[in-house]
């Protein structure tokens, strides 16, 4: 029972409270009220514990923020109390990443890394809040039958949590029944007196061992939750953005003019006009040239604008210019510097002609206030310089002692350099072009066409980047690695093997080549694997439809042509040039064509890269079965070569660049070969072919130039023989195999036709002209770099979710596990009503 | 549970007051000797600030946790707020290693690619928390100097604890709170000149006369009591919001790309003297350009202009925030009662 201080203080001090009372209240006694004390009773309270269930949740939100739109206001105004002011600190909290978030995705340019920035942000807070409620609150829960994380309302209203301080833990909130509860859930002896007490001891001591847990570990669970939490959503969200991003690229292009209205942007019009209200009526020198080339050329493609520049000078700078009476004194000053170094000044004043000598010249010429022709140029100079010479020969004439050399000064005021020529440079003062009406309306033109074009070739970009670009979230990238993928559970590779791989191209070839065998040597898998593959080709096809490719060529082609006519008309030659080249019809060497091209050779990259492991699975199936396989069946090479030819086939396919080609296979070969033995190929039972032959004497790496059979009976194994018959089928019924025969036809007469001077006949069937950049699309990744490149970005994945999933589950369980060490509190001796005692 | 108090023959008395016995005999006894005995208020200096934040963090890293595991009857609140500080700590290097440890074990293309991302998101950690604490000045400091409040001052808080077992005898410790941690309940005693010989209410005197309200008032802790309540609520107000803001800016900087020329030559190998200056100056530097990259920006739009909007956004907190504590709503005001009553006017008095 708790002690009654006032009782005691009054029992103790025998308080007398006076007579007068008595007197005006004979009936009232302090004593039988204070014994009684009703009448010192607080205000019921109205407090309560929140119902933290989940069905509770949106109405406690709504009303929490409600409250902290109060408390801000009331922060203010200066009336907010100190829980106001607590939640004002939630506020800015929640300010503070909202506005990192949003700086983070303006950063960002692409609509994926600009979601990542607030998913990162996202998980950091979720990390934040689950880590107390799934590794505190709930094992607490279960193992205590307690809840760490109660709120409570206080009477005024106030939510706050009721763990926090330990020193002020409301248990009147909590009912008896309730109580009871969590002690019996804890097996606290039912019989003990007190139990009330013993148990909110016991729960004071596990709020206390809990929020201590909670701050111990919160700073390592929340950065590696977070990140866990990152990694295993980011698949689900970028599916569902490139899904929508893809769809609105298509629709861009699908209504292109009124994308194009949308991409328009009229600041190089205002800017336009902004300059021929500064500049109209002015003569339009070089300055005037160099600033309306700057703001045609702001941000346009580099090698349109020079187009744009030489057409400029050439349509407003006439190379005419005008002669008037300004030129007089600053032609006097051009030869007064120019002689300078040479001469005292009073000489210069002698020598060099007055402004009226001059003035003279041009009246005597008729040259003034209008454009002079080169001829009039020349006299011009010619009668500048006798003038100055005149002057000398009077100077020396009088001053005869020390006579100035005229050739001396004729050298000082004459040279080819314009600039360095004070004459023909003090001509050149005043352009005879002015920016009249008609110059301006020109420019004006000038101005729309390149908006114009500025708004086409936005979309276009736009669409194409989108679609192919290099970039991480292009659809094109995103399914390259959605194909890549798959293909390692597709060709059935052990993970552990595959990761081992990752070190060395070698060892993944060496793995690639045993998968191969593998499947090759198996009808039914390969059928299996074949099939499977080509459906995640023919996914590439539907995401990217060679009707999207042929749609963008057909607004590229016709928005390039449009423009270029416009250019045309304003009589922009160069610039109509650059936009579709010379040739209008090849459109070789212009932008246009670097758009049409970026985009298929992106795409080739990526579809070849596809094709060829297509391919080269074929090729082991047709090595297996000795179907189709030219060489290996030919009757008259000796078993020798056939080996030879076998095992390059097999290297090759995996790991060839173009450059290999292009050197005609520098490879290992026997140089004394045995060439009596005509028997044939054998494969033993696990598919890996028997060599009679091979590695039996040291291979060396030669070169037999006049051996131009083994490279064309090479290619023909590889690539020329027909395919195997269980590939036409299955790569018939999943349209592909035109594509695929095209594809290896290619590489035939591409890869194989290209010229080498060392060994000029090895030829496969054509000798044919390529660029460096189709045969190196066509020869696509090496399979070796490919799976390479897979494996180390799956180790790097898998490394970290091992690492960091490791922790988090070693914490987890520590988290826990500390749980059934709290809440220890020591059951006193106590006798029970019925007098027994515990033990 | 209640423990038996069988400490009587110890001589503790429950009052600061009278403690100073009892401290002279644990000193002798223990060896325990505390700094204050009784509530003290502290000057708000760089060295006690110093001191003070030294004393929290080392009792957060150590004392605070090993009480709190064991349940310790006298784990309580304000141990709870200081150990707040140790996600934090412990959160920041853990960031750093979720990016930085599994790095070594990839090859060298992907460890280019990861490592300034994880270099940038732990710096961007550490600057959040830099640009907190240190914006908070930004109207701490004006608010100060134009009304005199100091919204910071420390004091020490003897603290008389429950005794843990049976003969503890080490019932005493120190909190280092704020006088105005609380604005419905200041510390008024600690502002309060009390046996010295100097005004008692000289700190609330001093207020008075920057506020404007005049001198020699006759109770002017009663007088500016109200307003400094205003005052010390709308410089918290504009400290909570404006300080996450900076804290943002503080990241956005983080982010900037000139960093990856100090993630570089990073070390903190301080033995190395020429590395460790190397390492110093490419800070400073990295740190000026990163800060004119987030200032300029890059491309077009928003996207140019986010970090100066930002950056904006933080610097126009602040500043309404002291605006706003200088519009104090319950000055007096300056007319006497004589000039408010307009003569022409018919009064009615009741």
């Amino acid at each position: 029972m708790n002690t009654n201080l006032i009782h005691n203080y009054i029992r103790n001090n025998n308080v007398s409270m006076g007579n007068s009372q008595n007197q005006n209240h004979p009936a009232f006694s302090v004593q039988d009220k204070l014994y009684n004390r009703n009448f010192i009773k607080p205000l019921p309270p109205t407090a309560k514990l929140v119902d933290g269930g989940i069905l509770n949740a949106p109405a406690e939100l709504a009303k929490d923020w409600v409250y902290e739109a109060k408390s801000l206001k009331a922060g203010i105004q200066g009336k907010a109390n100190d829980h106001q002011l607590g939640k004002l600190n939630d506020v800015g909290m929640k300010l503070g990443g909202l506005a990192i978030a949003c700086y983070l995705a303006a950063k960002k340019s692409t609509p994926l890394t600009k979601a990542m920035e607030f998913i990162g942000l996202g998980s950091f807070l979720a990390a934040m809040s689950l880590w107390p409620k799934i590794a505190i609150q709930l094992p607490a829960k279960l193992i205590h039958g307690i809840n760490t994380r109660q709120s409570y309302e206080d009477s005024f209203g106030r939510k706050k949590p009721f763990s926090l301080d330990p020193q002020f833990l409301p248990f009147d909130l909590y009912s008896d029944k309730k109580i009871d509860k969590i002690g019996n859930w804890q097996r606290v002896p039912k019989d003990m007196p007190n139990r009330r007490d013993f148990i909110q001891e016991k729960m004071r001591k596990e709020f206390v061992q809990n929020n201590t847990l909670w701050m111990l570990t919160a700073g390592f669970a929340t950065p590696v939750l977070s990140g866990l939490i990152c990694n295993f959503a980011t698949p689900y969200i970028e599916r569902g953005l490139e899904k929508y991003d893809n769809k609105m690229n298509e629709k861009m292009l699908e209504k292109f003019p009124d994308s194009v209205a949308a991409a328009r942007n009229n600041s190089l019009n205002h800017k336009i006009e902004t300059f021929i209200q500064f500049n109209k009526d002015k003569p339009i020198n070089k300055n005037f040239v160099d600033e309306l080339t700057k703001l045609f050329t702001d941000g346009v493609q580099p090698v349109l604008a020079d187009g744009i520049k030489e057409d400029l000078a050439s349509l407003l700078d006439n190379k005419k210019f005008v002669i008037d009476n300004s030129l007089t004194e600053h032609i006097n000053k051009n030869l007064t510097l120019a002689l300078a170094e040479n001469f005292d000044d009073e000489i210069i004043q002698h020598i060099v002609p007055t402004t009226d000598q001059i003035s003279d010249v041009f009246t005597k010429g008729n040259y003034l206030d209008r454009a002079y022709t080169a001829e009039e140029h020349r006299s011009i100079i010619t009668d500048l310089r006798n003038l100055l010479l005149k002057n000398v020969d009077a100077y020396n004439a009088v001053e005869g002692n020390t006579p100035i050399n005229r050739e001396f000064i004729e050298d000082l005021i004459s040279n080819v350099d314009i600039e360095a020529d004070p004459i023909k440079k003090g001509l050149k003062k005043v352009p005879a072009r002015i920016f009249d009406v008609n110059t301006q309306a020109t420019v004006k033109s000038i101005a729309e066409a390149i908006t114009n074009f500025n708004a086409k070739e936005k979309v276009l970009h736009k669409y194409a980047y989108k679609k192919v670009a290099h970039a991480a979230d292009s659809t094109l990238a995103i399914e390259y690695n959605r194909m890549t993928k798959q293909l390692v559970p597709i060709l059935g590779i052990s993970p552990e093997d595959f990761e081992k791989a990752r070190y060395d191209r070698e060892l993944m070839n060496k793995l690639l080549r045993k998968t191969f065998i593998r499947i090759a040597s198996n009808k039914d898998e390969y059928g299996r694997v074949m099939g499977e593959l080509a459906d995640v080709v023919s996914g590439l096809d539907t995401n990217i439809k060679d009707s999207d490719i042929s749609s963008y060529k057909k607004h590229l082609s016709n928005s390039f042509n449009d423009s270029a006519s416009d250019f045309d008309k304003l009589n922009m030659k160069k610039t109509a040039q650059r936009l579709v080249g010379m040739n209008r019809a090849s459109g070789n060497g212009s932008y246009k064509k670097v758009m049409e091209e970026f985009v298929s050779d992106r795409l080739s990259g990526v579809k070849y890269a596809m094709y060829r492991l297509i391919s080269t699975l074929d090729m082991f199936r047709r090595i297996e079965t000795l179907e189709n396989a030219s060489v290996l069946t030919d009757a008259g090479v000796p078993r020798a070569i056939k080996e030879q030819h076998l095992e390059m086939a097999m290297r090759e396919a995996i790991q060839a660049h173009s450059s290999d080609y292009a050197v005609k296979f520098y490879d290992p070969r026997d140089p004394h070969p045995n060439l009596d033995d005509f028997s044939n190929i054998e494969i033993s039972a696990d598919g890996t072919p028997k060599y009679e032959y091979l590695g039996k004497e040291k291979l060396k790496k030669v070169d037999i130039p006049q051996d131009y059979k083994y490279f064309q009976k090479s290619m023909q194994l590889m690539h020329g023989d027909a395919m195997h018959s269980e590939s036409v089928t299955i790569l018939k019924s999943k349209n592909l195999l035109d594509k695929l025969n095209e594809y290896r036809k290619n590489i035939v007469e591409i890869l194989g036709g290209e010229f080498y001077f060392i060994k000029p006949e090895h030829i496969a069937t054509i000798q044919k002209e390529s660029t460096s950049e189709q045969r190196f699309l066509l020869s696509g990744i090496a399979l070796d770099e490919l799976f390479t490149k897979l494996s180390k970005a799956t180790h790097n994945t898998n490394k970290w979710l091992k690492m960091f999933g490791g922790f988090a589950a070693g914490l987890f369980a520590i988290t826990v596990g500390s749980q059934f060490f709290f809440g220890r509190v020591k059951v006193p001796e106590y006798t029970n009503n019925k007098g027994q005692k515990n033990a | 549970m209640i423990l038996p108090i069988n400490s009587a023959k110890n001589n503790i008395y429950f009052s600061a007051e009278n403690n100073k016995k009892s401290q002279e005999k644990n000193t002798e006894e223990k060896g325990k000797q505390l700094p204050y005995s009784k509530d003290t208020p502290l000057k708000n200096n760089f060295a006690t600030r110093t001191r003070i934040a030294f004393d929290k963090f080392t009792n957060a890293l150590t004392l605070y946790p090993a009480k709190g595991i064991k349940g310790s009857r006298n784990s309580n609140f304000y141990e709870f707020l200081t150990m707040g500080s140790v996600p934090y700590i412990i959160g920041s290097l853990m960031l750093m290693s979720v990016f930085n440890s599994a790095n070594k074990h990839f090859d060298v293309f992907s460890k280019t690619k990861a490592g300034p991302i994880g270099n940038k998101m732990a710096l961007g950690v550490l600057f959040y928390g830099i640009a907190k604490h240190i914006s908070k000045s930004f109207v701490n400091t004006p608010v100060k100097a134009l009304t005199g409040v100091d919204v910071n001052i420390p004091y020490a808080k003897f603290v008389n604890e429950h005794p843990e077992y049976v003969d503890d005898t080490d019932l005493t410790s120190i909190e280092y709170h704020k006088v105005y941690e609380s604005v419905d309940f200041p510390y008024w005693n600690m502002l309060i000149n009390e046996n010295n010989g100097k005004p008692r209410n000289e700190y609330f005197d001093k207020i008075a006369k920057k506020l404007g309200m005049g001198t020699n008032l006759n109770d002017s802790d009663q007088e500016v009591k109200p307003l400094i309540k205003e005052i010390v609520t709308k410089t918290r107000t504009a400290t909570n919001l404006s300080s996450y803001l900076w804290a943002a800016t503080g990241v956005a900087l983080a982010f900037q790309d000139p960093w990856e020329d100090f993630f570089k030559v990073m070390t903190l190998k301080f033995w190395d003297k020429k590395k460790f200056f190397k390492a110093a100056e490419t800070f400073k530097d990295s740190l000026v350009d990163s800060a004119k990259a987030l200032y300029h920006g890059e491309g077009k739009g928003l996207q140019k202009h986010a970090g100066k909007i930002l950056l904006g956004a933080a610097v126009a907190s602040s500043l309404l925030g002291v605006i706003n504590v200088m519009n104090i709503s319950g000055k007096p005001s300056k007319l006497s009662a004589g000039d408010v009553i307009d003569k022409k006017e018919k009064y009615v008095v009741n």
